[in-house]
């Protein structure tokens, strides 16, 4: 042993490392406990997600055997111990630590297989982890430690060890103090103070009273069970005491009795704590009276300076009887486990998987060694089982003041020590007064906002001080608002009488909503997407081509996204952030600390403050992506929502491959979604509209943002933002609170002035601080909108007649594009300097711009006759100035609303303001606006007058492909907009000539002329059952948040080229989203199935005939139309479908539960064969399924007819319902000849396990028969590229005739022999 | 496939066009017109030209034997139907039997709508001067 070295704990402070010294010497095994815990494997290798607070490292040993010498002592009370004591101490601020000291320094310790004996004995550690602590000090874990050889234990014959609880320099009178305790300890309270000198307090003793000063009494409360047999009650010496110890086995404990070890002997509590479940014994105790309440008091024996507790030296633990825990409803138990993770400076403890230790109270001090890695016990705790809405079920040990919690081994891995923040707050009171489950989630959402406003708020901001509830309070009681604050009844209270308290009840928290890291919750949504996904593909495994990838136009096949819709009551999941214009792409988004998304909010309200924080609780979450592009790998088993997961915030570094954009509604009342922080009244957006004369805008177009605009920083902050509106030639005079108009009495020209009053409807305002959620409205105002054309000298208004300008917006006012709708009237405050007035130019000069910074503020304004007023508001209308309501003003207000804005749901007033005028005022604002508009914007087509436009694009069938002789550099066309629902959008990529010469001639010449694209966009927008089909070079990025497939939009500016039959979206062409709706809900479900896939619709976009040897010239992937007949059916699929969806997608024909995801049919028309693809009804037609079934040819051939047929059931349609009913999904295959139809080798596989039987096989070969023995067709088909043919032969496993050209028909229809014979003559003619 | 894509095509004939088709090569069981069309789609104005021979024919028995039945019914049904004065399509292969040549029908569909016939001749015209002339003039 002569290498043995001496440390001295000034040493190890002194270096500050982590440190331990066992493994040089014996080996991993550092406890006989360890063996005992359930968990053997060690917790390095057991933690799936490291977390970072517990980084996966081995203490770093000592590389020589070190020995510590010094002595354990119990925590002395803070004003004794820096006396005399010229060694630093670094002590923890709890007190109730084992204190160890060797001469150089002091420091706290704790200690496995605690003896008493060591107490104030000088020992030798042997093996023990040392701990450096923050703040300096440290923190010594004492593994095995042995007296040195020159002391050799106590009294080795005794059996019993008696030490003195007290100093005995104690003058209480010990001849009271006979009574004793023995028995099993059962639970320790928390050391707590008790101020004597007041009334109220929970201790008073009129003994205390009289001993000295009036002071404070620290102490703790010791329970026990004790024997209730005669020898126990009878005798009360120490010797019986020791005599029951001896023969302990007879006894039963069952009584409870309490011990308050007050004083001196308080500073046991470490010892007292380590020693429950063992029986002892204490004597020299006496019987007091305890005000354990305000009211209540409980006679239990209070400890003196002479008391002395016994134990035997082979104390075997007592087991208690074990409370099975079932429910988890809150039931007393214990749990051994390894700690995982400890969070929120050690009040929530996690222990092996998902089971949380939550020691919230600020009493309860957990032990220093509670680290990562270590096997803790924790005993009377409470189990509650919780499930919350977003993640699974787990089990809370909740701690309350009877739980001990007993590391029995020291974590091997270099972790930190944690300390509870002793300091009273505002937030640790309320999360103290609410049940176990709503404090973890009150944890939860203080660790999540204390990430999503890093850097935005103040940590104090956030957790609120000591007497001022921050954010995480705020939204904590706007979630629970039936919980309020419960005082707790004290310690003593609480420990005395537990089971009655508040500790056992669990509410349900099914609907607490979580705010996470919005970096989480995007990470969230990939596995989102991929399950919805995954669910659908089990149900469907052949998709229509508008829910699968096949998305055909023009003959190419395209990856189409698929989208998926999820409401925030499936997710469970609170947003929280602000909203601000991305600096980058300029784009609207909620946004945290953490990160940031799309959001699209319709009715955001114009007085919408950046800085604030919302909460929304009702919102859609639209997830867009490509299947081939999301790798699920390893996605969905993880739980991203897990307690650990939030706790420990790893932000997933990946980049999600999806689309996403949060759809909610700001100003409905009705919707949960609120600017919830900081409070602001309505009084200062009151005070910020004011009074005065107003200027009067009504905006005719957006610009979309620049497109030079994405990812370029620099050019982004110097971007710009333009709005087209016209400067109406009225100003609006709105009359102050007091309620003095300044125009008042004055009874202008009937033509130049108009009264009316004004309702604000949008200012709501909730707090929570107030806890009022009402939504203050409809403030009332008189207002006088007069003409400023002949009153250039009056007031200053100088603005002449209706001017056309552009209104500019600089990266700081963003914000307020958003706020602009197109076909809105707006009104913003007059100023002496704003640029309103100083326009300079003449009348009808257009294209001024004027710059508008964020201090300017555009109010939206709709007009509406007094009725419609008062209609809306109600008894909300609180009218401030009466004068200008006279009778004259209120008569005849039954006219319907006159200025209409472009709102779809017009029938809520989403304006901020409304301005109600009389009906024939109306009149003649509408008659003067209608002449302003006439002579400053020109005519443009409104989405009513589409369907005119679309019938006038109907296919022209001898029209010619492209007039390549107009050599016009730009395409000519008009700007129109339109409005419809949008089917598919896909990008183009321009790869082929075909693409190239499509750029030629139909992109938008000055897009491209400025910015050469790569890729296009293609829009099938469908409106007025047609699809239209919208292409130009708009990248992904281009649109607006939330577009894609299922939405209903107005497309604004639109370039219509009437010769071509295109439209392009150009450079200025604004895109408004209406209304967002699910493609695809659910398993199969074809939400939309919009008219143009009746059989009769024809595609706008055939153009002409021609042959199938033709296609192979072809490179355009145009649409043509076939004239031909079915030689062979190639490949058929058929599959049942439900009967719900179909009835209502089907109104045009009967129902029929047949459907046909995939089919190809080979052609041919004389010039040469072609393999043709078809689905759900086109490749119904073309099987001749609606027509009547030849039953005669069928029947003659000597088989009967099973089946009873009436006159509408005698479609083949009908016998082939009748099969798939039992078979799901039939597989047809043609092995045999493809040109000749009757040597067709057709082979039927089916799905299902029982076979087909040899009737309906043979019925359906013949229907296969008798669809090649077909009239001729008019079939519009686009070929298909290479990778759509080669997806069909993957994804069906079957080989395809390569030689042939492969098509895709969208359209099927009979010939009109008469027609084509037409038709054809013409050709013959020309050609 | 080493075949003009016409091979595979059922080629719509006239009856001059048939009466000008010559065999080249009398070893194939297909015969092949000068411009090598070995199959035919064509419209024949009267039902002549339909057999009932298709039960014997030896190609049907290397097939299933209900595939054969069911063509078989079909063939009856095309007998039955195919009367005179009726507009039929017929399709099929063109062949030779003891040096005459000869049809050999797959298909037969009737047409009700007398313009049809019209419509073939039509689209005769259409293709030869587009495809079947086009594609055989370089080769002559």
């Amino acid at each position: 042993m002569e290498n043995v070295r001496v440390l001295t704990i000034a040493q190890l402070v002194q270096r500050g490392r982590s440190l331990t010294a066992t493994s040089s010497f014996c080996g991993p095994s550092i406890s006989p406990k360890t063996n005992q815990t359930s968990n053997p494997s060690t917790p390095i290798h057991s933690n799936p997600n490291p977390n970072p607070n517990s980084i996966s490292k081995v203490l770093p040993p000592l590389d020589h055997f070190a020995v510590i010498t010094g002595t354990l002592t119990l925590p002395t009370i803070a004003t004794t111990s820096a006396s005399g004591h010229s060694n630093p101490t670094h002590r923890c601020s709890y007190n109730t630590c084992f204190q160890f000291s060797d001469g150089s320094a002091s420091i706290c310790c704790d200690i496995l297989d605690f003896d008493i004996r060591i107490l104030d004995k000088k020992i030798n550690v042997l093996a023990w982890n040392f701990i450096p602590s923050k703040r300096g000090g440290g923190f010594l874990e004492i593994i095995r430690w042995g007296f040195p050889d020159s002391i050799s234990g106590l009294c080795p014959c005794s059996n019993i060890i008696s030490m003195t609880l007290g100093s005995s320099t104690s003058n209480e009178d010990s001849s009271k103090a006979r009574h004793g305790v023995f028995g099993a300890l059962q639970s320790v309270s928390p050391l707590s103070i008790v101020s004597c000198k007041t009334g109220d307090s929970n201790f008073k003793n009129s003994k205390t009273f009289d001993s000295g000063p009036p002071t404070s009494l620290r102490g703790f409360l010791v329970q026990f069970v004790v024997c209730e047999c005669k020898s126990c009650s009878l005798k009360e010496s120490i010797m019986v005491l020791k005599d029951s110890i001896q023969e302990r086995d007879t006894h039963s404990f069952t009584k409870p009795m309490f011990v308050y070890c007050c004083g001196s002997a308080s500073s046991w509590h470490p010892v007292f704590t380590k020693l429950v479940g063992n029986i002892v014994a204490i004597s020299g105790l006496k019987k007091k009276l305890v005000f354990i309440g305000k009211e209540e008091s409980k006679l239990m024996c209070v400890t003196i300076g002479s008391s002395a507790l016994h134990m035997s030296r082979l104390s075997k633990k007592w087991s208690p009887i074990v409370t099975v825990v079932g429910k988890g409803n809150g039931e007393v138990g214990s749990y051994r486990g390894i700690v995982k993770g400890v969070y929120m400076q050690g009040m929530v403890v996690e222990l092996d998987n998902e089971v949380w230790l939550l020691s919230t109270d600020q009493l309860l001090t957990p032990p220093h060694s509670l680290r990562a890695g270590s096997v803790v016990c924790v005993r009377n705790a409470h189990f509650v089982n919780t499930r919350f809405s977003w993640t699974r079920r787990m089990l809370i040990l909740g701690a309350c003041f009877r739980t001990s919690v007993i590391v029995e081994s020291f974590s091997p891995i270099e972790t930190r020590c944690h300390t509870v923040s002793q300091s009273q707050s505002s937030l640790g009171k309320f999360i103290e007064s609410l049940a176990f489950s709503s404090r973890l989630w009150i944890l939860l959402v203080a660790s999540c906002f204390r990430k999503k406003f890093a850097g935005i708020l103040s940590e104090k901001e956030i957790l609120g001080s000591k007497h001022k509830g921050g954010l995480v309070e705020m939204y904590a009681s706007s979630e629970m608002p039936s919980l309020k604050h419960q005082s707790r009844p004290g310690v003593f209270m609480e420990f005395c009488k537990h089971d009655s308290c508040v500790c056992g009840c669990e509410p349900y928290m099914g609907n607490l909503n979580l705010a996470i890291p919005l970096s989480l919750f995007i990470c969230h949504c990939e596995p989102t997407w991929m399950t919805a996904l995954k669910l659908e593909n089990n149900c469907r495994k052949f998709h229509d081509d508008k829910q699968y990838s096949l998305q055909l136009c023009e003959g190419r096949s395209y990856v189409q996204s698929i989208r998926k819709i999820f409401s925030s009551e499936d997710i469970g999941i609170t947003l929280i952030g602000s909203l601000k214009n991305s600096p980058l792409s300029g784009r609207l988004q909620l946004v945290d600390a953490t990160g940031s998304i799309d959001v699209l909010v319709p009715d955001l309200p114009s007085t919408w403050d950046a800085n604030r924080i919302l909460k929304v609780v009702d919102y859609s979450l639209i997830i867009e992506g490509m299947p081939g592009f999301v790798d699920s790998e390893g996605l969905l088993e993880n739980d991203l929502f897990s307690c650990r997961t939030i706790f420990d915030f790893i932000p997933l570094a990946r980049k999600v491959n999806l689309t996403l954009c949060v759809y909610f509604h700001l100003g409905s009342a009705l919707c949960r979604n609120i600017s919830f922080y900081p409070c602001t009244g309505l009084e200062e957006d009151l005070k910020r509209f004011g009074s005065g004369p107003f200027h009067l805008l009504w905006v005719t177009h957006k610009f979309p943002v620049l497109q030079k605009f994405q990812g370029d920083a620099m050019i982004a902050s110097s971007s710009s933002m333009f709005v087209e509106a016209i400067i109406l030639p009225w100003n609006l005079s709105v009359a102050g609170n007091n309620g003095i108009s300044y125009q008042t009495g004055v009874v202008g020209d009937d033509s130049k002035e108009f009264y009316g009053i004004l309702c604000c409807w949008k200012l709501h305002e909730e707090c929570f601080l107030q806890e009022t959620q009402a939504i203050i409205s409809g403030v009332t105002g008189s207002v006088i909108l007069y003409c400023t054309k002949d009153k250039l000298n009056s007031g200053g208004f100088c603005s002449p007649s209706g001017q056309k300008v552009l209104l500019e917006f600089k990266s700081e006012s963003f914000y307020k594009y958003q706020l602009l709708q197109i076909g809105c009237y707006y009104i913003t405050k007059h100023d002496r300097e704003d640029s309103f007035c100083n326009l300079k130019g003449s009348d009808y000069f257009s294209g001024q711009k004027i710059p508008i910074p964020s201090t300017t503020h555009l109010w939206s304004l709709s007009f509406g006759s007094d009725g419609v007023c008062q209609n809306n508001s109600s008894e909300k209308c609180l009218p401030l100035d009466d004068s200008l309501r006279n009778d004259e003003v209120l008569s005849g207000y039954h006219n319907k609303v006159l200025l209409q804005m472009s709102h779809e749901n017009s029938s809520e007033t989403s304006s901020d303001m409304s301005l109600c005028l009389s009906a024939s005022e109306l009149g003649l604002g509408e008659l003067k606006l209608k002449e302003l508009k006439d002579s400053l914007i020109k005519p443009v087509v409104t989405p009513k007058e589409i369907p005119k436009i679309s019938s006038c694009i109907r296919p022209v069938m001898t029209s010619p492909l492209l007039s390549t002789e107009s050599n016009c550099v730009f395409p000519e066309g008009n700007l129109i907009s339109m409005c419809g629902h949008v089917v598919a959008v896909h990008s183009v990529e321009d790869y082929s000539v075909d693409s190239y010469l499509n750029c030629q001639n139909l992109r938008d010449p000055i897009g491209r002329r400025f910015l050469p694209r790569a890729t296009s966009s293609c829009i099938h927008v469908l409106v007025d059952h047609q699809i239209v089909k919208l292409s130009g070079s708009w990248r992904k990025h281009d649109f607006p948040v939330g577009f894609g497939p299922g939405v209903v939009a107005t497309f604004y500016r639109i370039l219509a080229l009437w010769e071509q039959n295109r439209w392009v979206l150009t450079s200025v062409s604004f895109i408004t989203i209406h209304s967002i709706r699910a493609v695809n809900d659910s398993c199969g479900g074809k939400c939309s199935s919009p008219a143009p896939y009746i059989p009769n619709a024809v595609p706008p976009d055939i153009v002409h005939s021609g042959l199938i040897s033709e296609l192979v010239h072809c490179l355009d992937f145009k649409p043509m139309l076939l004239h031909c007949r079915v030689v062979a059916v190639h490949f058929l699929v058929l599959e049942k479908k439900s009967r719900n969806v179909n009835h209502q997608l089907n109104n045009h024909l009967r129902p029929h539960l047949v459907d046909i995801p995939l089919a190809g049919f080979v052609l041919d028309d004389g010039s040469s064969p072609c393999c043709c693809w078809a689905n759900a009804e086109r490749a119904a037609t073309l099987l001749r399924l609606y027509e009547k079934f030849p039953e005669s040819a069928f029947g003659s051939s000597g088989w009967t007819l099973k089946w009873i047929r009436t006159g509408a059931w005698s479609s083949t349609m009908y016998h082939l319902e009748r099969i798939l009913n039992n078979h799901h999904r039939i597989v047809v295959r043609n092995y045999g000849s493809m040109f000749d139809s009757s040597y067709q080798d057709l082979a039927v596989s089916v799905s299902s396990d029982n076979a087909l039987s040899s009737y309906d096989e043979n019925l359906l070969k013949f229907i296969i028969f008798n669809a090649c023995f077909s009239k001729f067709w008019t079939i519009g088909a686009s070929m298909m590229d290479l990778d759509a043919v080669k997806r069909l032969k993957t994804d069906n496993l079957m080989e395809t005739e390569m030689s042939m050209q492969h098509i895709w028909a969208t359209e099927v229809e009979h010939i009109n022999p008469l027609t084509q014979c037409r038709n054809v003559i013409q050709e013959l003619i020309d050609g | 496939m080493d075949h003009h894509p016409l091979y595979n095509t059922h080629v719509k004939l006239l009856a001059f066009d048939f009466l000008s088709l010559t065999q080249t090569s009398s070893s194939s069981s297909s015969s092949s017109d000068p411009i090598s069309f070995s199959r035919n789609g064509l419209l024949l104005s009267r039902a002549e030209t339909c057999r009932h021979r298709h039960l014997t024919s030896p190609y049907f028995y290397r097939r299933s034997p209900p595939d054969v039945r069911l063509i078989a019914s079909m063939a009856t049904r095309f007998e039955t139907e195919i009367k005179l004065g009726v507009v039929a399509r017929v399709r099929g292969k063109i062949s030779s039997y003891r040096g005459d040549m000869q049809i050999t029908v797959t298909d037969v569909v009737i047409e009700r709508d007398p313009n049809v016939e019209v419509l073939h001749w039509l689209e005769c015209m259409m293709l030869a001067r587009k495809v079947y002339n086009a594609v055989t003039a370089p080769g002559k």
